[in-house]
């Protein structure tokens, strides 16, 4: 099975062998690509090589990459014919390059762990770059990004985003195909800090009675202040769920979770 | 102090970029920019590939039409390809990206035109690609060092 031994080091291995290839017929690219010298990818491929350490022999694409690096090895000592070698470095490059791309399709990112938290990536940006776009339609994509993802856990609810109720405005409603479902109310925050926790949930609460007793809360959250970390990810009816915009994904088991409640109430209802 | 701009006798640099090259930047580098440029928009003496001016008629067109066959697409997945692959990012993140660069549909291509203050750049960080005469490039270029001028 091809996709069992995927992993990004596969990966970026066979992009590394490409590029190494360019860097031998055509030094004017490689130079618009990177600032590392061939001896530094050299030594990048080498130990990334050292890490696969004897897996290399155990599966075909494994094998593949053992060849490609001889290949790239041979042409890149090639003294006679140094037209031919070029022009099979040219291939070898694309080829490389390709078969990364290809493998690409098929990786499936992990959310990525709090400590590198990419979630941070709003924060990061510079403030002063005109083409950045305003607070509030950063909010929006991750709002409607998060949802989405949510709703692949609760297949045949539907969205409505930003609802208003008499006394304030939901980011977003999540309506069940039924009665016997809850309806679910979302808000979404870039960061969650420890100060303001309570405060947030409480509104959260509020907004979440209105609803009636069956209903939930959802509080989907960019960041989340490292004090809270410990912190149950699910307080009476409302579930902090902390979503990684890079790979799409949530952290932890909330979202699960939260599904598992949702479709017991299924359940509960019929017994 | 040894400015670009008393190096090579010029106030501006052009070049033309494409918004997914610009986002991955913003999203992965930190808005540091890897970009070449001319010291005109309009540089006779060299390639088609190396004038923004031509390059953004080219890319504005293929965009439009979306041209999902045009070799310039394909050459911009591949550079964009090199260059994640030769960054220092976690083998994860270019795994993702290179799953992103060829996803990509064509109109994440559209191109903006950028003018380059090289008065406020030193000339240390100056890459001479020496390909074509007027084409050089620049490894980190912030936000504040460029002005679009065709979005």
């Amino acid at each position: 099975m091809i996709e069992k031994i995927i992993d990004e080091n596969v990966i970026l291995l066979f992009a590394l062998l490409g590029l190494r290839a360019l860097a031998e017929y055509d030094p004017a690219e490689y130079a618009r690509a990177t600032d590392s010298s061939k001896i530094e990818l050299d030594s990048r491929i080498n130990s990334l090589f050292e890490g696969l350490g004897n897996r290399q022999t155990e599966n075909v694409l494994l094998v593949e990459l053992a060849s490609k690096h001889s290949q790239l090895t041979a042409l890149t000592n090639e003294t006679r014919g140094r037209n031919a070698a070029i022009f099979l470095l040219k291939q070898l490059h694309v080829s490389c390059l390709e078969r990364a791309q290809q493998l690409s399709l098929l990786y499936e990112p992990e959310p990525r762990p709090r400590e590198v938290s990419r979630s941070t990536l709003f924060s990061e940006r510079n403030k002063f770059d005109p083409r950045d776009k305003d607070e509030r339609s950063e909010h929006e994509e991750f709002l409607r990004l998060a949802t989405m993802r949510l709703l692949r856990e609760l297949p045949r609810y539907s969205a409505s985003f930003e609802v208003l109720t008499p006394k304030t405005q939901i980011d977003c409603m999540l309506n069940p195909p039924s009665d016997d479902l809850p309806m679910i109310v979302v808000e979404a925050r870039m960061r969650l800090r420890e100060s303001d926790a309570d405060r947030v949930i409480k509104l959260l609460k509020r907004s979440v009675s209105a609803w009636g007793k069956r209903a939930l809360g959802t509080l989907i959250c960019a960041t989340i202040d490292p004090l809270l970390w410990d912190r149950p990810i699910q307080k009476d009816r409302v579930f902090i769920l902390e979503f990684d915009v890079e790979s799409n994904a949530f952290r932890g088991q909330g979202a699960g979770e939260l599904s598992r409640i949702v479709w017991n109430q299924i359940d509960n209802s019929k017994s | 102090m040894s400015t670009v701009e008393r190096h090579l006798g010029r106030r501006f640099g052009f070049s033309c970029q494409a918004w997914l090259a610009i986002d991955i930047a913003d999203r992965f580098f930190r808005s540091n920019y890897r970009t070449w440029f001319s010291t005109s928009l309009n540089p006779q003496m060299n390639g088609s590939s190396s004038n923004p001016l031509i390059l953004f008629q080219e890319l504005d067109r293929i965009v439009q039409v979306n041209d999902h066959n045009h070799s310039r697409v394909e050459q911009f997945r591949i550079r964009l390809s090199n260059w994640i692959t030769g960054s220092s990012l976690p083998a994860a993140d270019v795994a993702a990206l290179l799953k992103e660069i060829v996803s990509a549909p064509v109109p994440a291509f559209r191109p903006q035109i950028w003018k380059i203050d090289l008065r406020s750049i030193h000339i240390s960080r100056l890459i001479s690609l020496g390909q074509f005469p007027d084409e050089y490039q620049l490894a980190d270029v912030i936000p504040g060092e460029i002005k679009v001028i065709v979005p």
